[in-house]
């Protein structure tokens, strides 16, 4: 026990001595997913301005999950940082899609890709951070296979 | 739902065994639990029904044998099983689906926290992504909205 923590302590100086820790392992993944789920939310609720009124509903429903999954995964990004998410927040919306507005097509494209990313990235995390992906991905597929098709 | 009788072999100590033990277990459950909704859905719905029936005994026997291979007993299906609610028509049918699907969900999450290998947690991914894309056909059948879910099989 006391050798237990003599290490620990000569640890703590040795990172201390080289200033900031490394970042942990999975915040990469997990701040890539967290901007796909960001720009997901958006996304769907651009399409549901201008999509036919039987649409939208269900595009609000994405938009809002995804919006739901951006706010557990910055949860678990500050957890695991320790301070809260500083990934921009702004809008990295493309010429593109300004100049047409995206249809719900483009929605079901970018869940299915998200789905796809979230699913993978699920398999090489572990624990609750494997959890909350698999359910990620498991809405996103759920809301292009069911809800917008 | 809940089996009426636990009986056949113990759950092992392993975390991961015993998530992916406790998911064969749910899985005998729903695929009792589809015989009813079966037998109270209407035509139209024959085929939601099969595909869902199915696709669970597919994974049961998928997962069994993943427990057999690393040298653990699955758990035998219960003589009976107590279900949650009354049945007494296709919309009850439809509903115990959904809820079934949701327990099948929570499950495959659990096994998914637990896996220590990268091909479990890819069949837990898949298992936890089917259950609830059937969810949602089921929810979609009843008419509700919104018809997902964000966190199917978690808390959050």
């Amino acid at each position: 026990m006391l050798l237990g923590t003599a290490a620990l302590a000569a640890l703590g100086a040795t990172a201390a001595a080289c200033g900031k820790p490394p970042p942990p392992p999975d915040l990469d993944d997990l701040m890539a997913q967290l901007d796909m789920a960001r720009s997901d939310s958006r996304l769907a609720s651009d399409a549901a301005t201008t999509a036919n009124p039987a649409m939208r509903p269900a595009l609000a429903a994405v938009s809002s999950e995804r919006s739901k999954h951006a706010e557990a995964l910055s949860d678990e990004i500050a957890r695991m940082t320790g301070e809260p998410t500083t990934s921009s927040p702004t809008p990295t919306t493309t010429s593109v899609q300004q100049a047409t507005p995206p249809t719900a097509k483009d929605v079901v494209a970018a869940l299915r890709t998200s789905a796809d990313s979230a699913a993978k990235t699920a398999t090489q995390l572990s624990g609750y951070r494997a959890g909350l992906l698999g359910s990620i991905a498991a809405s996103c597929t759920a809301g292009y296979t069911v809800a917008l098709a | 739902m809940t089996s009426v009788e636990p009986t056949g072999p113990s759950r092992p100590p392993d975390a991961d065994a015993a998530a992916l033990f406790d998911a064969v277990a749910t899985e005998h459950s729903v695929i009792y639990g589809y015989g009813l909704v079966s037998a109270h859905s209407t035509p139209e719905e024959n085929d939601l029904v099969a595909a869902s029936m199915s696709e669970h005994r597919e994974r049961r026997e998928a997962a069994i044998e993943m427990l057999t291979g690393r040298g653990v007993d699955a758990p035998l299906p219960a003589a009976g099983y107590q279900v949650p609610t009354q049945l007494d028509n296709p919309t009850d049918a439809a509903n115990l689906a959904v809820r079934m699907e949701e327990d099948a969900s929570v499950a495959w999450r659990a096994v998914l926290e637990q896996a220590t290998s990268t091909q479990e947690r890819g069949f837990a991914v898949q298992a936890l992504t089917q259950t609830a894309v059937t969810a949602a056909r089921w929810n979609s059948l009843l008419g509700g909205a919104p018809i997902t879910v964000g966190f199917p099989g978690g808390a959050e």
